[in-house]
């Protein structure tokens, strides 16, 4: 997908989102929507000029900034595309190893959430730490697991111990709670 | 007078006092650095030890952990973009990338200097302004706490260099996610789409670790290098040098406590406010306003500096009038009831033993932070050059379990995943992420102060109220600034090309 592409698609929903909180701002009083509606009407024609402005330059030009040109800044000059994402866009398609993909980044945290969601807080941390630690390479399977429960440890000691925040609470706790009466 | 500062001080070396004093310090340490809890958290949790214990030893428990807190909280916000708590938010602009240059060390002493610098500024005013104070705190409010959040709001064309639309796309985003949940002038449920969870409103700390902690760890796991990759190293700077650093910016850290010290006196602002108020100050005042939000050191002790005086500001409105200067001023004020002390104007006669205690816990507790802080950031400061792969897993549980733990709530892990999946496609793509927290800072104090001032002084309020007047015209102004000055720089650059030439 080229960067023009995805470009568009991350203003689209900008504008989508911008758009469906402006048709609820309009639901409300005068007075709840005083301040968001200017905002997302706002909102709305920022993501529409930043939608024109990128689908009306070449394509090497996709980072050169509109305050540049509002200030009359040497905008050849500064148009050259050094950020870190457009690097590591590119240098994805080259790296050998999945592991480090973006997949593979955005699946870490949704199966963290998973896990924290249904098994509760600390029991999350172990097997998330020991896979993580175990799938990188970074340890062998039995450091990696003495890793998860040290990590585990200190988290209930500063967070469990120390605030008395129950860090056992998942839907499955939960569920087993109506059950066994715990 | 002087009697009382001599028994203020000397209430705080009985062994109970000074004990309690370092426990506090070392608890409010923790908490800082723990993610998404703050000073407010720690005076919660030791409001049950003020029962029973000396008067001066109670307060500086409670006081010394607060004032830790906030030093706390800028170590994770420099070292690994997790923010501590709101307060710390504008830490990471700058401080987080002299980390990734490998100068976290030398962040951390600018930091923990600006905060000493900062509470002793803060604490001397307290001390000296006591008598005046009262006409100047009852000439100022709504409207003016609005010019306040207005002027924190011109930050946004800072973060805005190098995609203007994009970034006014992010702060527009924050205002609105601000405000879901009640809007407590109209009692109107916003943005919730009948989920009960969402009443609340999104807690803007577990907001942030999204914002920034996870994707900065999803980045991490791409890279699979260290934060401070191995190649730059860590021994680019020491503590000392950033020692060095503020106390040769003498005049940022004074302008930044005075700041500090009227955010502290108005009521309601608070120290987030606080902090980007202080880096929008510094930002403006700067010889080199470019590099700012890459590494620049006066980044870092703006806001250090403001949230240290803004301790001394906030006590100021408590003892004199019984108005907390914000959350944590208004628990101190129940450890006051608690003990027996009731705040008002008879503190600056029957009590003000007490108000210079209160002064010399600021004072010591500061400098006490400030050593803990030249001990431990060595340690600290090599943190970040861990490996990446241990490091991902140890800061996602650590963000994950912190956002979990500032309401107890599941939701807020939701929250906090979805915020980081966002946090990484923003910055992949450019959009400013701090625009956006900006934004989400500032909406509720923004609109609370509009609805208010709208009703108190009607809907021409900016031009019947001089003051106001003037603060807006002084918003404007430093809106314009940079545009003007970079107008000017190149009008310069172009005049002395010319003479090159001729």
């Amino acid at each position: 997908m080229s960067r023009r592409t995805q470009e568009n698609i991350v203003a689209g929903v900008f504008l989508a989102v911008f758009l469906a909180l402006l048709y609820m701002t309009v639901g409300y009083s005068s007075r709840a929507r005083l301040v968001p509606l200017p905002i997302a009407v706002l909102g709305v024609c920022f993501a529409v000029a930043q939608l024109l402005w990128q689908n009306f330059r070449a394509s090497d030009q996709l980072n050169i900034d509109a305050l540049d040109l509002i200030m009359k800044r040497d905008v050849i000059a500064k148009a050259p595309i050094d950020s870190d994402a457009v690097r590591a866009d590119e240098a994805q398609p080259q790296a050998a190893d999945r592991w480090r993909s973006e997949p593979w980044a955005f699946g870490m945290v949704a199966f963290l959430l998973a896990l924290l969601l249904v098994v509760g807080p600390l029991p999350a941390v172990m097997v998330f730490t020991a896979g993580y630690l175990a799938m990188s390479k970074h340890s062998s399977l039995a450091r990696a697991v003495f890793y998860a429960f040290a990590c585990a440890a200190v988290l209930y000691g500063l967070f469990g111990y120390t605030l008395g925040v129950q860090l056992n609470r998942g839907l499955i706790s939960g569920v087993l709670a109506d059950y066994i009466d715990f | 007078m002087l009697e009382a500062i001599y028994s203020g001080l000397v209430a705080l070396f009985t062994p109970q006092a000074m004990l309690f004093m370092v426990l506090g310090v070392l608890y409010g340490l923790v908490i800082g650095i723990l993610p998404g809890l703050g000073g407010v958290v720690a005076m919660t949790l030791l409001l049950p030890f003020t029962y029973g214990h000396e008067v001066a030893a109670t307060l500086a428990l409670l006081l010394g952990a607060h004032i830790a807190t906030l030093w706390g909280d800028s170590v994770t916000s420099i070292l690994f973009n997790v923010p501590g708590s709101t307060k710390s938010l504008a830490l990471m602009f700058d401080g987080y990338p002299m980390t990734v240059r490998g100068e976290g060390e030398r962040a951390l002493g600018a930091s923990a200097t600006a905060v000493l610098l900062g509470g002793i500024i803060g604490a001397v005013f307290l001390a000296a302004c006591i008598p005046f104070v009262r006409p100047i705190i009852l000439a100022l409010g709504p409207a003016e706490y609005l010019m306040v959040s207005l002027w924190g709001m011109t930050l946004i064309a800072t973060f805005s260099a190098g995609s203007l639309f994009k970034g006014m796309m992010a702060a527009a985003l924050g205002v609105l996610i601000a405000f879901v949940g009640m809007d407590p002038v109209t009692g109107t449920t916003r943005y919730t789409f009948d989920i009960l969870f969402l009443i609340d409103g999104l807690s803007f700390p577990v907001a942030m670790i999204g914002l920034f902690a996870v994707a900065e760890m999803m980045k991490l796991h791409l890279r699979g290098d260290s934060i401070v990759s191995r190649k730059v190293g860590i021994n680019k700077s020491s503590f000392v040098d950033g020692i060095r650093d503020t106390l040769s910016r003498w005049s940022l850290v004074l302008r930044s406590s005075v700041l500090g010290l009227w955010i502290g006196v108005l009521p309601g602002i608070g120290g987030s406010a606080g902090g980007i108020a202080a880096y929008a100050q510094a930002v403006q005042t700067s010889k080199h306003p470019e590099t700012f939000g890459k590494g620049n050191v006066e980044g870092v002790i703006a806001p250090d500096a403001t949230l240290g005086a803004n301790e001394g500001g906030g006590l100021l409105p408590t003892l004199a009038f019984g108005i907390p200067g914000g959350d944590s001023m208004a628990l101190l004020l129940i450890a006051f009831v608690n003990m027996g002390i009731a705040p008002g104007p008879q503190m600056l006669t029957q009590n003000l033993n007490v108000v210079f205690n209160l002064v010399w816990i600021i004072v010591l507790a500061s400098v006490l932070v400030a050593l803990i802080g030249m001990a431990i950031s060595p340690y600290l400061a090599r943190m970040p050059t861990l490996n990446g792969d241990l490091m991902v897993p140890l800061v996602l549980s650590v963000c994950f379990v912190g956002a979990y733990a500032t309401r107890g709530n599941l939701g807020d892990v939701l929250v906090c995943a979805f915020f980081g999946g966002v946090g990484y496609l923003m910055e992949k793509y450019r959009y400013s992420r701090a625009n956006l927290v900006i934004g989400l800072v500032l909406a509720t104090m923004i609109e609370r102060n509009l609805h208010v001032s709208l009703m108190l002084y009607g809907p021409d309020f900016i031009f019947t109220r001089p003051l106001t007047l003037t603060m807006f015209l002084l918003v404007v102004l430093t809106a314009v600034w940079p545009f003007v000055r970079g107008r000017r720089r190149r009008a310069d650059a172009q005049a002395a090309l010319e003479r090159g030439s001729l």
